[in-house]
Formats: C-alpha cells, structure tokens, sequence
C-alpha cells in the first residue's frame, strides 16, 4: 500500500482495465479522402483528440511513476504485476501497428507528422516502462546483487 | 529539501545548455520540475529505481523544448535522503538530439552514487539553487558538511 492508502491491486488494475477497454487507443489518422470531406473544424477536433490523446499517455506515464513504487508481496501481487507487464506490451504494440499504418500514408505524413512524432516517442515510453517493470518486479539473480551492491554505496 | 548536484551531473547539464537550439529550455523545465515541490512530492517524484531505508533513487522524466511532452524531454536520474532532506542531483540526459540516449543502465547507477559519496565526503558537491528572478539555475561548487 502507499502513501495514499492505494494498493498495488487497485492500482495496477486500473491500468489493466482501461487498457482493455481501448481507452488508451490513439485517435484515428484521417486519410486523404476524409480529411477533403471535413469541414475545418471538425478538423481541429480531431487534432484537439490527439492532444487530449498525448495528455492521457502523459498522465499514465505519471501512474507508471507511482506504481513503480510498490514491491511484489505475495503470489496475487505476482500475478497482478504479470498482467501489468503484459498489457504494457499490448499497448505498445498495438500502437506501432497503428503507427506503421500511418506511417506508410504519405498524405499522413505530410500533414500528421507531429501526431506521428509523438505517437513514436509514446511507443519508445512504453518498451522504456515495460523494461524497467520487468526488472522492478521480477529482478534476475543480477538485478538483486547491483541492489545489494547498490545498498552498499549510501 | 538541500539540492545538490556531482560534478559529473553539472558537466552533462552545461553541455547540454550549450546546445542552445535544441536544448535551450532546460533551465525553465528543470526548474519548473523541482523548485517549487515539497519533500513529499520530490520523495516520491520518477520512477523508483531503487529503495533502501531512507534513500531514494529515481528516473525523473522532464518536459521537451519542443512541445512534445515529457517523450521527447529529459531525464534525471536522482537520489533523496529522507533522514538529511538532500536531493541528490547524479545525471541528465535527453531523449532526442544530438546527446540523446534511449535508456538508463541500472549498472551506470552504481558509478554515480560512488560519486556522490566521494564527493560528498570532500565536500566538493554542488549546491543548486533556483534563480526564479534571472530565470537560471545556479550550480556552485562550495564546501558542504557532510551530513
């Protein structure tokens, strides 16, 4: 539990479950044909999506931070910090697929290339994340003696 | 909360305000990130590296010059003692441009907290302060009691 009487359970469940819902899929990219048909304002609501859709990974990152904090208890934790680890790489690849199918859009390219940006980076994130949990929650015989070395040099 | 800062962490901070064009906000962002947030916040601000007692190691995402959001910004690498209410400042990096660098190495955690203790033994660490008048951040180097 942490500070604010959090568990690791509801934290990481939270994560699990909107992932699973698909609220942290990324926005759709408007091809050509659909951008020419919008009008100019619902032009700018789909790029108003897509800062609201960075703000969201922006803020999961900021849970990501909070739940590194926990340590790994009991078998339930165990299995809870799996599924974690395994829905952080279903989102990443789920969003490089998405990213390759835009990224092959040259009308995308030219016109989305910050939301292609920002879509990489966040992709990046996730595999950093993903690493760095794994390490966390389920260290290597390595990982536990840098941490016993690593106590040494307070 | 004390914000101190090793050699090795300064060295790495100038160079990247030399790169003006790319990295020039670094002093806003940087400030921005930790001036102004309590002992609790900074406690358990990053991603937890490491924890032992009343030490704190973390990676500390900070925003981009670019209006890309944290992805593209910077990253610190840090370590607080609760007991002492210092914040150790150990490394920067960028995650684009010229000095950028994809990820940390757990094991580079290791040369950088030997640094800090030497360092803080011979009292030569650097004490960091917010300049929110000049917009700067002042890193300078003065006899420090080991605590």
């Amino acid at each position: 539990m942490n500070a604010t009487g959090t568990t690791f359970k509801e934290a990481a469940s939270d994560v699990i479950v909107n992932a699973n819902s698909g609220n942290y899929n990324a926005p759709a990219v408007l091809t050509k044909e659909e951008k020419m048909n919008h009008l100019l304002d619902e032009i700018s609501s789909t790029n108003r999506e897509w800062r609201a859709w960075h703000k969201m990974m922006l803020d999961l990152f900021k849970e990501f931070d909070q739940i590194s904090n926990y340590s790994i208890e009991d078998e339930e934790d165990e299995k809870i910090a799996r599924d974690f680890i395994d829905t952080i790489q279903n989102l990443y690849k789920r969003l490089a697929a998405s990213f390759s199918k835009y990224s092959k859009m040259k009308f995308v390219q030219q016109t989305s290339g910050k939301c292609l940006e920002d879509m990489r980076l966040i992709i990046k994130d996730f595999r950093e994340y993903q690493e760095d949990f794994k390490s966390s929650f389920f260290p290597t015989k390595e990982d536990k003696e840098l941490e016993e070395e690593l106590a040494g040099l307070l | 909360m004390e914000f101190l800062a090793t050699e090795h962490f300064v060295y790495r901070y100038r160079l990247l305000l030399k790169k003006r064009k790319q990295y020039g906000c670094i002093d806003q962002n940087f400030r921005d990130q930790f001036a102004d947030a309590g002992n609790e916040t900074l406690w358990n601000m990053g991603y937890q590296l490491f924890l032992k007692g009343m030490f704190r190691s973390a990676k500390v995402r900070i925003k981009s010059c670019s209006g890309h959001g944290d992805s593209s910004g910077f990253r610190v690498i840090s370590l607080v003692n609760k007991e002492t209410n210092r914040y150790y400042f150990l490394d920067i990096y960028p995650k684009t441009g010229k000095y950028a660098q994809a990820s940390f190495d757990k094991q580079e955690l290791k040369e950088f907290l030997i640094e800090r203790k030497e360092e803080e033994e011979a009292g030569t660490l650097f004490s960091v302060e917010f300049d929110f008048e000049e917009e700067l951040v002042h890193m300078v180097q003065k006899k420090l009691v080991s605590k």
